[in-house]
């Protein structure tokens, strides 16, 4: 349930452009339940996705003065995420570790009720993914860039991009084939 | 699942994703303003620092400068020049210092020159107690220092509203009984009345000013208030005010 009243964007980014902290922390309230999902599927688990949340709204709020207006307020918070979560990724290269994938298996098998809790299934799933793979599917398939646009975001070659985003998919495929069959019809219609 | 199309899987995915929430936690936004503001956090409690110091000097410096109010019953205070020297009905003396500034002691120098200023006045009689001699430097805060003391003996005169009272009783009962002092309403009058005092009677601090009011206008055994006033800090021993009344044990 939520306490917090909508208020309308552009009002309160007159109110941030001030530097009025009332405005900040409306438009903060406003936007982070949704930049929370998106941080989620960047990273590897809660924490790092608030740190990265936390990164992204200082820069949110220190760039929101150049803001003109060009496209949605939120459209533009969320591509700054994105890229602070790549930044985030590009930081934590050499401490990255792959978590094997059947790790959480028998928690996620328990707990799985996609009626409810079908984001939250495929939001850990996709976490699960090595960390690779999962950034190059979420700027593929959640962002819609291209392999080149990957390519050249990451310095990666184009056939790495590609090649990492057909891993995530056969990775998420297999491991949503393991849930129960009726759950798993519902996931591919 | 080899038949699903990757665009449509990847669409079934976006799908689960569209306009999804997840709730942050409640101290989320006080973590990030910490991390927004850490130098106005610290700005802040520099400026509240700052603010409790001049609170700290501000009381110390009234405190003190309450304090330094001379306790004496005459005050001289010196300066560079002055035509007619002057007596303030709160007991302060304005003297000249001029060429006599170094020849005498300070306070054989306002002695004297307090007197040439009760003489100038008509007043013939010497000055009875001490004298409290202030620097030249003293002298621009004169007027805040006849003031001060100004205040000091009308809160000794707090208890008057009684006392008032009473006065008006004793006029109703007859005007053989008044004495001089029975018409007392100011406090400027008290002050002159203390120059034609006894020179027996010593009055050291406020008790003694308050007990030598209530001696003036009562006149029972058992007097209105009474002070001790054996040391400087004045405590009050005894009321007899109507009902209330209480008082220290009569020796036997």
């Amino acid at each position: 349930m939520k306490l917090t009243p909508k208020i309308d964007l552009d009002h309160l980014l007159t109110g941030c452009k001030a530097g009025d902290r009332k405005a900040q922390e409306l438009l903060y309230k406003q936007t982070a339940p949704k930049m929370m999902v998106l941080c989620m599927r960047y990273a590897r688990d809660r924490m790092e996705a608030e740190d990265v949340l936390q990164l992204g709204y200082i820069k949110v709020f220190g760039k929101i003065s150049a803001f003109n207006g060009t496209g949605s307020l939120e459209g533009w918070i969320r591509k700054i995420m994105v890229n602070t979560a790549i930044e985030s990724y590009r930081r934590n290269l050499r401490m990255m570790n792959i978590v094997p994938i059947t790790e959480n298996e028998e928690l996620l098998a328990a707990d799985f009720d996609f009626s409810k809790m079908g984001m939250q299934v495929l939001l850990q799933l996709i976490q699960l993914l090595p960390d690779g793979n999962r950034l190059v599917f979420n700027l593929y398939v959640m962002e819609g860039f291209s392999h080149q646009e990957i390519a050249d975001q990451l310095q990666i070659t184009v056939g790495a991009s590609k090649s990492q985003l057909s891993r995530a998919r056969a990775t998420l495929k297999q491991e949503i084939i393991k849930m129960e069959g009726t759950n798993y019809a519902t996931y591919t219609g | 699942m080899q038949h699903i199309q990757d665009k449509d899987f990847d669409a079934q995915i976006r799908n689960q994703f569209e306009d999804a929430e997840l709730p942050v936690s409640s101290a989320s936004w006080g973590h990030l303003e910490k991390r927004l503001y850490p130098v106005s956090n610290k700005r802040n409690k520099a400026w509240w620092m700052a603010a409790a110091s001049i609170f700290l000097i501000a009381g110390f410096g009234l405190y003190f400068n309450q304090k330094q109010v001379p306790s004496a019953r005459h005050i001289a205070v010196l300066r560079p020049s002055v035509e007619l020297p002057a007596i303030d009905n709160a007991g302060v003396v304005v003297v000249e210092s001029g060429a006599a500034k170094g020849q005498y002691e300070a306070t054989e120098l306002s002695y004297l020159q307090a007197e040439k200023a009760q003489a100038e006045r008509g007043v013939h009689e010497p000055l009875e107690g001490d004298i409290a001699v202030l620097a030249e430097s003293d002298y621009p805060q004169v007027d805040n220092l006849i003031q001060a003391r100004k205040e000091i003996i009308l809160s000794a005169l707090q208890p008057t509203a009684d006392l008032a009272r009473l006065q008006d009783r004793e006029r109703l009962a007859g005007p053989a009984r008044l004495s001089p002092a029975a018409d007392i309403t100011h406090s400027d009058q008290v002050f002159e009345d203390l120059h034609d005092q006894s020179p027996n009677v010593g009055i050291n601090n406020i008790g003694d000013l308050v007990n030598y009011v209530v001696q003036k206008v009562d006149k029972r055994a058992d007097k209105m208030l009474e002070f001790k006033t054996d040391d400087d800090n004045s405590s009050l021993i005894a009321i007899n005010i109507g009902l209330l009344k209480f008082g220290r044990k009569k020796d036997n």
